[in-house]
């Protein structure tokens, strides 16, 4: 086939200009990149959390009951309205990684004594033909040797491997308290419904009903699952929930300790997940926006420096339709080549992106395909968008007269008309090259104004996400101020207040001893609907420990009837105002309690705080705790950092050891223990991923800004090669033509910086709101001013990576080559 | 000398009736020609000569249609090329004129033959497949078909403004248009690309209208006009032009 010259031309173009090429075609690509990892990441997550949580059947309705039969659950499913039901026992344990070269026998005599790492475990034993069951709860296998596990395996909840390095045939020594047991991790599974290991410390595990015995308990259901038919409200699921209790469980004499019914698509990570989510959403519009500037910014100039050959195609009879179809193919084509590199680059990060997200929210990813439409963005990122910037300097060029575009005043640079120039004409004192530098930045003023604007939103959003990282380091330093406890030990049952605080206070070292209840407690909503979905935590009236941020109202005094609630219960059930009365329902009695004090929540989910004593009457347990806290030496003073709770960390750890081991004497049996620092560590950590979520994607950002800078200045080196060979001619060296566009790299940089400086403030505050509306939860806000010039360091970085390049091409620039420059 | 232009028996190739053109991008406008009356006809070789700065480029430019006129009117063959608009002139002046500037004015990225072929594309002269064929004879026919096949960067300023004259003859156009085409070449080489214009007007019977400083070449032309200030201030006319061909 013969290509007609002109379409000649755009391929050669392309071929033998392979600089402007490769310029365009990065950052258009770098722009799909960008958005790839946001946009494809955020919808990808979204759309993977949805499906795998759908296909994990979480229970509609949770029952922890009395221990009672199988035949219960029989019972259960064979109503009307109950599409499935699973009858588990759950029961907390601890464990100990038995060592390759000690068998089981030693281990059970000596490793517990050894005084090794212990993990607490929370364990749900499943009926063997429950563990294939899909329909209530379901286990999604990863790498399972022995499935269902016989009565010496366990298997392992895969969030774990995060935090402990536990693999298939390792060996654990499992303590539930009544029962210990070497047992072997037969597999791994993944469970959405299971609290990550990394959030509390705990690792969830699964084990067969064979186990039971073994483990020292009793082989009886202590929680029953059941999902209702078709999808139901929560209201509908309460009432069916209700009646079940009220015809099956009561008539048969079986005791309700707890009853869940969560909103349909309650997730436990929904607040932190929102707002991960609605982070990607401003990163994928502050990359759409980069982007946009970048490729406008980027064709308009490839097609400026075009000016002249318009000009002597149309002198030799080339239409208007003609070069703007040639011009237009062009940019499609470099539009095409962008997307051929940028598409599968762009997937490839987003995808590890989505693994990398997926794994610290625990989902798994079965499907890594974008979204139809954002595809659709990408190529029209790729495609489109450089198209459509070029219809405005291809319809202005095309539309210069013949002359102007033989005319360099016209079709390029202008220096020297505008205030900026006559003032940078004026100063006398810069070196000249330094002046030329200058010069020649602010010679293109529109293209110098998109690289800024580029720059900017770039730099704006780095000291952005630091802005949003302090003020989440913040957040934790303020919760470490709420809570001034050093170590808190939780039981497994109730034990007596002053028998706790008496062995607490005995310990040396321990200034202070508080005793703290957690209950079970019903809202019982205006609708009559229930929600038992929050923690229960009954503090002294005189807490010495517990230092609440009020949002409103107080907290209830010693021995007053009335509740206090987080913002984030709250949130969720807006009857809950301070001077409203609230019906609870406790140990099956209801009782009505004044709403006092709202405060913030702490990222540890919605809890409603009562008065110890008062908890206590009403669930039937006077006199009686679950935790004991205690205050080491200086306990009591408030510590305004993590930094400065963290150097307590040994004083805690050997409170919480001693605590441990005191009330074990006591045989008071322990369910987990904690320290204030680890508590901070875990709120740091969760908020954590927040931030570095935000990092990944400010980096990517900044891909963008140096390209941008990288772009805009080789266009300069290309349109200034002649005078390059001119100041080449008169004795530039190399260095001094290098340090013109480094210099000039670093003017653009600075400017970007100061302007984004500018708008990370209130992008920041807008960050933290849309955290703040999504977490439910009071962040505190602090702009990061030391992060604002820490960005200067890194846009600096950037300003001179981004130069290194046309610099170089600039010395490169030979003064033949200048000369017989076209 | 009116007495001899009187005496053609041909209608002239261009007509230019009072033309005018005042630039109004300075500060201060400025009318570059004042009231500029002049006839072309066929087989004419016309040498446009003046001080720097008379307004020979704005002439040329206006008979090029590359610039507009301020007034007056401007016909070239019967086309009253003052009223075209943009495409209607690219059209009229991919087939009807060859322009050849001081400059070469090749694009850098074509070879020469591609170059010369260019035009042909635009106004879809020739078949495709012949288009190599034509565009080649013209490159014989200013001696540089050994070079068809480099790019322009590789040639010397005379070569390149050879192969810039086959792009003006490409789709063999009644009239050639050129502003100082010799202006950047070395005396010999400009009188190589003189002899082939005194070629192409008398063996190809081109109308060629031609800006020069050079005395010289000047004197070579059958008519020499020189412009001052905007206007034709003398038109001299050196040879009889046969009107026959
Ligand atoms: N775009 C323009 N805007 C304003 N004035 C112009 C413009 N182009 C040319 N002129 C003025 O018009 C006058 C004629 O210019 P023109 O280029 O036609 O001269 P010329 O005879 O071709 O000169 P030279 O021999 O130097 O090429 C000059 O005084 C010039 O300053
Ligand atoms: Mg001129």
């Amino acid at each position: 086939m013969v290509l007609p010259p002109r379409v000649r031309k755009i391929f050669r173009d392309l071929g033998t200009n392979y600089s402007r090429t490769l310029l365009v075609v990065a950052s258009i690509a770098v722009g799909i990149l960008a958005i790839a990892a946001t946009l494809g990441g955020r919808q990808v997550l979204l759309r993977e959390f949805d499906r795998d949580f759908a296909q994990s059947q979480r229970a509609d309705i949770t029952y922890t009951v009395s221990d009672c039969s199988p035949q219960v659950v029989r019972r259960i499913t064979a109503r009307p309205q109950v599409a499935s039901a699973v009858g588990v026992r759950i029961f907390d344990a601890s464990y100990m990684v038995v060592p390759d070269d000690m068998d089981d026998a030693t281990a059970l005599r000596e490793l517990s004594d050894a005084g090794g790492d212990t993990v607490s475990l929370s364990i749900a034993a499943l009926d063997a033909a429950d563990f294939d069951s899909a329909e209530v709860s379901h286990l999604n296998r990863l790498d399972t040797q022995v499935w269902p596990p016989g009565s010496d395996d366990i298997i392992i909840e895969a969030s774990a491997t995060q935090e402990y390095p536990l693999a298939v045939g390792d060996r654990l020594l499992v303590d539930t308290g009544s029962g210990k047991r070497v047992m072997r991790i037969s597999g791994f599974v993944h469970d959405i419904n299971a609290i990550p290991t990394m959030f509390f410390e705990e690792v969830t595990a699964y084990v067969s009903r064979d186990a039971l015995a073994g483990l020292g308990q009793a082989d009886a259901i202590n929680t029953i699952r059941v999902n209702t038919t078709g999808s139901r409200t929560r209201a509908q699921n309460a009432r069916i929930a209700d009646a079940i209790q009220d015809q099956v469980l009561d008539a048969q004499g079986i005791t309700v300790t707890r009853m869940e019914v969560p909103e349909p698509d309650y997730h436990f990570f929904g607040n932190l997940f929102a707002a991960v989510s609605v982070l990607l959403l401003v990163m994928a519009f502050m990359a759409l926006a980069l982007s946009g500037f970048l490729v406008v910014t980027t064709v308009s100039a490839i097609l400026v420096q075009q000016t002249k050959q318009i000009g002597i195609m149309k002198a030799v009879g080339a239409r208007r339709g003609q070069i703007a179809g040639l011009y237009l193919g062009l940019v499609l084509c470099y539009g095409a080549l962008a997307v051929i590199i940028g598409y599968p680059v762009g997937i490839g990060f987003g995808n590890w992106f989505i693994d990398y997200a997926g794994g610290i929210l625990n989902f798994q990813i079965s499907d890594y395909t974008f979204p139809f439409w954002v595809t659709a963005t990408l190529f029209g990122v790729g495609l489109l968008l450089p198209a459509l910037a070029a219809l405005i300097p291809i319809i202005q060029g095309i539309r210069r007269p013949i002359v102007d575009a033989f005319n360099p005043e016209v079709a390029g640079v202008t220096f020297g008309g505008g205030v900026i120039d006559r003032l940078l004409g004026r100063i006398r004192m810069l070196p000249r090259p330094t002046a030329l530098a200058l010069r020649s930045t602010f010679a293109h003023k529109g293209r110098l104004i998109m690289t800024l604007i580029t720059l900017m939103l770039a730099s704006a959003t780095v000291m952005a996400v630091f802005s949003v990282g302090t003020s989440l380091n913040r957040t934790v330093d303020n919760v470490g101020g709420w809570w001034r406890y050093d170590a808190q030990v939780i039981l497994t049952r109730v034990a007596s207040q002053r028998e706790l605080e008496r062995l607490a206070g005995g310990i040396s070292g321990v200034e202070y001893a508080e005793t703290w209840l957690d209950g079970r407690v019903t809202i019982q909503r205006p609708d009559g609907t229930k929600n038992d979905s929050f923690w229960t935590i009954g503090i002294p009236g005189d807490t010495h420990i517990m230092h609440f941020e009020f949002v409103e109202g107080r907290a209830p005094a010693a021995g007053e009837e009335a509740v206090l609630v987080t913002t984030d219960l709250a949130s969720a059930e807006d009857f809950l105002q301070v001077g409203s009365t609230v019906t609870l329902t406790v140990n099956g009695q209801d009782v009505q309690r004044p709403v006092v004090g709202i405060v913030t929540g702490s990222l540890q989910g919605a809890t409603l705080y009562m008065e110890r004593d008062d908890l206590a009457n009403l669930s039937g347990v006077p006199g009686n705790a679950t935790r004991v806290l205690v205050q080491g030496t200086d306990g009591a003073v408030r510590r305004d950092t993590l930094a400065e709770i963290k150097q307590r960390t040994d004083l805690q750890t050997r409170l919480a050891r001693q605590l441990e081991t005191r009330l074990e004497d006591k045989h008071i049996p322990v369910s987990s223990t904690q320290t204030a620092v680890e508590q901070l560590e875990l709120t740091g950590s969760q908020l954590g991923i927040l931030t570095t979520i935000l990092t990944i994607m400010s980096a990517a950002l900044g891909l963008v800004g140096i390209i941008g800078l990288s772009g805009s200045m080789t266009l300069s080196v290309i349109e200034n090669t002649r005078e390059i060979g001119i100041m080449r001619s008169v004795g530039a060296g190399h260095a001094s033509i290098f340090g013109i566009y480094i210099t000039q790299g670093l003017v653009v940089g600075t400017l970007s910086w100061a302007a984004g400086a500018v708008l990370s403030w209130p992008l920041s505050w807008g960050l933290m709101q849309a955290l703040i509306t999504s977490l439910d939860m009071k962040l505190a806000y602090s702009y990061s001013t030391s992060g604002v010039f820490f960005t200067l360091g890194i846009v600096w970085l950037i300003s001179v990576v981004g130069s290194l390049l046309p610099a170089w091409r600039a010395a490169q620039v030979s003064i033949r080559d200048a000369i017989s420059y076209e | 000398m009116g007495a001899i232009r009187n005496i053609r028996t041909v209608d002239p190739l261009i007509r230019l009736r009072n033309v005018v053109k005042t630039y109004t991008k300075g500060a201060v406008p400025f009318t570059a020609l004042h009231d500029v009356t002049l006839d072309v006809y066929p087989g004419e070789f016309v040498g446009l000569i003046g001080k720097s700065g008379s307004g020979k480029t704005t002439l040329i430019n206006m008979i090029t249609g590359i610039d507009h006129l301020t007034s007056g009117e401007i016909w070239v063959q019967d086309t009253p090329i003052h009223t075209l608009n943009e495409n209607q002139m690219a059209i009229w002046r991919g087939r009807t004129i060859g322009v050849v500037f001081q400059f070469f004015q090749l694009l850098p990225t074509l070879t020469c033959i591609e170059n010369v072929m260019l035009p042909m594309d635009f106004c879809k002269v020739h078949a495709p497949t012949e288009r190599a064929d034509y565009a080649l004879n013209y490159l014989e026919e200013v001696e540089m078909a050994e070079h068809a096949h480099k790019l322009p960067s590789a040639l010397s300023g005379g070569q390149q403004q050879r192969v810039a004259i086959a792009r003006a003859l490409a789709n063999d156009p009644p009239l050639i248009v050129a502003d100082e085409p010799t202006g950047n070449l070395d005396s010999k080489t400009a009188d190589a690309v003189f002899t082939l214009f005194e070629r192409l007007v008398h063996q190809e019977h081109k109308t060629i209208v031609m800006v020069t400083h050079d005395k010289d070449l000047a004197a070579r032309v059958t008519r020499s006009l020189t412009v001052s200030d905007g206007v034709i201030s003398n038109d001299s006319l050196y040879a009889d032009v046969d009107v026959t061909g």
